[in-house]
């Protein structure tokens, strides 16, 4: 660390990470995650021995500013907003002006660029492979008689998401801190794209063979594998256009009765 | 179950909900966790994590993307669950749009909550201009505790409608009954193709 920065304590980043939990809790359509991360901000600023008025300041300006991630991904941009502080405080008082608009700069571009991969890693990738593999997992025990196989899957699905999830959240802090300024450029140095194709690939796989499986159980293979087929291609389209697919179908099942077919 | 435990089960939903986007986000208000779990204390496992893989397939393609709200599905399998296994409960293929529903609702709710905690930001710089606690903390327990009690009430109501089961599904023409059938039983199919369209993988 340069002279006068300071560590990252684990007592403080742990009152980050557990702060940072609740990033959302007060997201409203002004400022978004501000007040959020603020909140998670507050022990960095009452550990480091600024007067009381210099930390309301600090905290007001970041109250005050737009922000808006990727929940997971905003401890990265905190731990860089600590280190970025402090090194704020250890520099000449005629230069502190322009490094906090620096910072709020690095603080917007950060947390857009992190919202852009963890919108692709976490929600994209991520949360379908672990439903796809908690849904095999929940299979394989329904197939097997087990009667409270729902837990099995539930189980299998927390643990394959959070685990990812909780590393990201806590080691984040710890690396954005170390990084400071260089958050962007490191984080360019990890195969993102490739982690999130692999994830993509490997949920993809998953699925399908769940939708194999379930296919050789089924009765009227034909009809179903049809079905599955049209609603597949409607949806390659219009991703969220279940709600009409859905309409659609009973739509034609109404039609159906009405015509004494069922 | 009786009267007490519902309202004990509503209870835990409401506040399990604040994980989907306020607090936390562990997908513990995940459809498939909490789908398995409510039909295992309601009495039907397998229709809990039926329901609960439907939800949880078809909301894949609907993330919380930029302050994007997509459908309540915390509230809408348990609505569903609610409305199926109350007594006497309706239909699974009332129970399912009942419950999508009662999903859109709260998250009409919940863009309300948003919309009214603007004047959040102006409280907390005043606050600080004046020297004062800003109480961040605070503020966010206030806010999560009103979000609890909407969802609170909205299970309350969908609680109320199971019990009045016999009478929802008398007003549901047989015909419309027969197409909701043939809409859930095509459901899986629904399901899965949701599922590896989440995926984006060009084939």
């Amino acid at each position: 660390m340069p002279d006068g920065v300071r560590q990252m304590d684990a007592g403080v980043q742990g009152s980050i990470f557990k702060r940072l939990l609740l990033i959302q809790a007060c997201w409203n359509f002004d400022r978004m995650q501000s007040l959020g991360l603020a909140y998670g901000l507050e022990p960095w600023f009452k550990s480091s021995g600024l007067e009381d008025r210099e930390q309301k300041k600090a905290l007001a300006r970041h109250a005050g500013e737009y922000f808006n991630t990727q929940p997971y991904m905003a401890s990265f941009v905190a731990g860089m907003v600590c280190r970025l502080e402090d090194e704020r405080g250890h520099i000449p008082e005629a230069e502190r002006p322009a490094r906090i608009k620096r910072l709020s700069a690095l603080k917007a571009a950060a947390a857009s660029a992190l919202a852009a991969v963890g919108d692709a890693l976490f929600w994209g990738a991520l949360r379908p492979f672990s439903a796809a593999a908690a849904l095999i997992c929940g299979f394989i025990f329904w197939r097997r008689g087990a009667p409270y196989f729902g837990i099995g899957m539930a189980g299998c699905y927390l643990a394959l998401y959070n685990v990812p999830v909780l590393w990201v959240r806590w080691r984040g802090i710890d690396m954005g801190y170390r990084w400071g300024e260089r958050l962007p450029f490191e984080l360019k140095e990890y195969p993102w794209q490739a982690w999130i194709l692999r994830l993509r690939w490997a949920g993809f796989a998953l699925a399908a063979a769940l939708l194999i499986l379930a296919l050789a159980a089924a009765n009227h293979k034909a009809a179903q594998a049809a079905a599955l087929a049209a609603y597949a291609l409607v949806l390659k389209k219009w991703p969220a256009a279940w709600p009409s697919l859905y309409g659609a179908t009973c739509g034609l099942g109404f039609l159906a009765a009405l015509a004494g077919w069922a | 179950m009786t009267g007490i435990g519902l309202g004990l089960a509503a209870a835990a939903i409401a506040v399990l909900e604040l994980d989907a986007t306020a607090a936390g986000q562990f997908m513990a208000s995940r459809p498939l966790i909490i789908g398995p779990t409510l039909g295992i204390v309601l009495g039907n496992p397998a229709l809990g994590a039926c329901l609960g893989a439907f939800y949880e397939l078809l909301g894949l393609n609907d993330p919380p993307v930029g302050g994007r709200l997509p459908l309540n599905a915390t509230v809408a399998v348990s609505s569903a669950l609610f409305l199926a296994l109350g007594t006497p409960g309706v239909p699974a293929e009332i129970a399912f749009p009942a419950g999508a529903v009662l999903g859109w609702g709260q998250r009409r709710l919940e863009e309300r909550f948003r919309a009214s905690r603007g004047r959040l930001g102006p409280l907390v710089d005043q606050r600080l201009n004046r020297g004062l606690d800003p109480g961040l903390g605070r503020l966010a327990l206030c806010e999560m505790a009103k979000q609890a009690a909407a969802t609170f009430s909205v299970m309350l109501f969908a609680l109320w409608l199971g019990s009045q089961g016999g009478k929802l599904s008398a007003w549901v023409p047989g015909r419309v009954l027969s197409g909701l059938r043939v809409g859930l039983a095509f459901l899986p199919w629904l399901a899965g193709a949701s599922l590896l369209r989440s995926f984006k993988v060009a084939l």
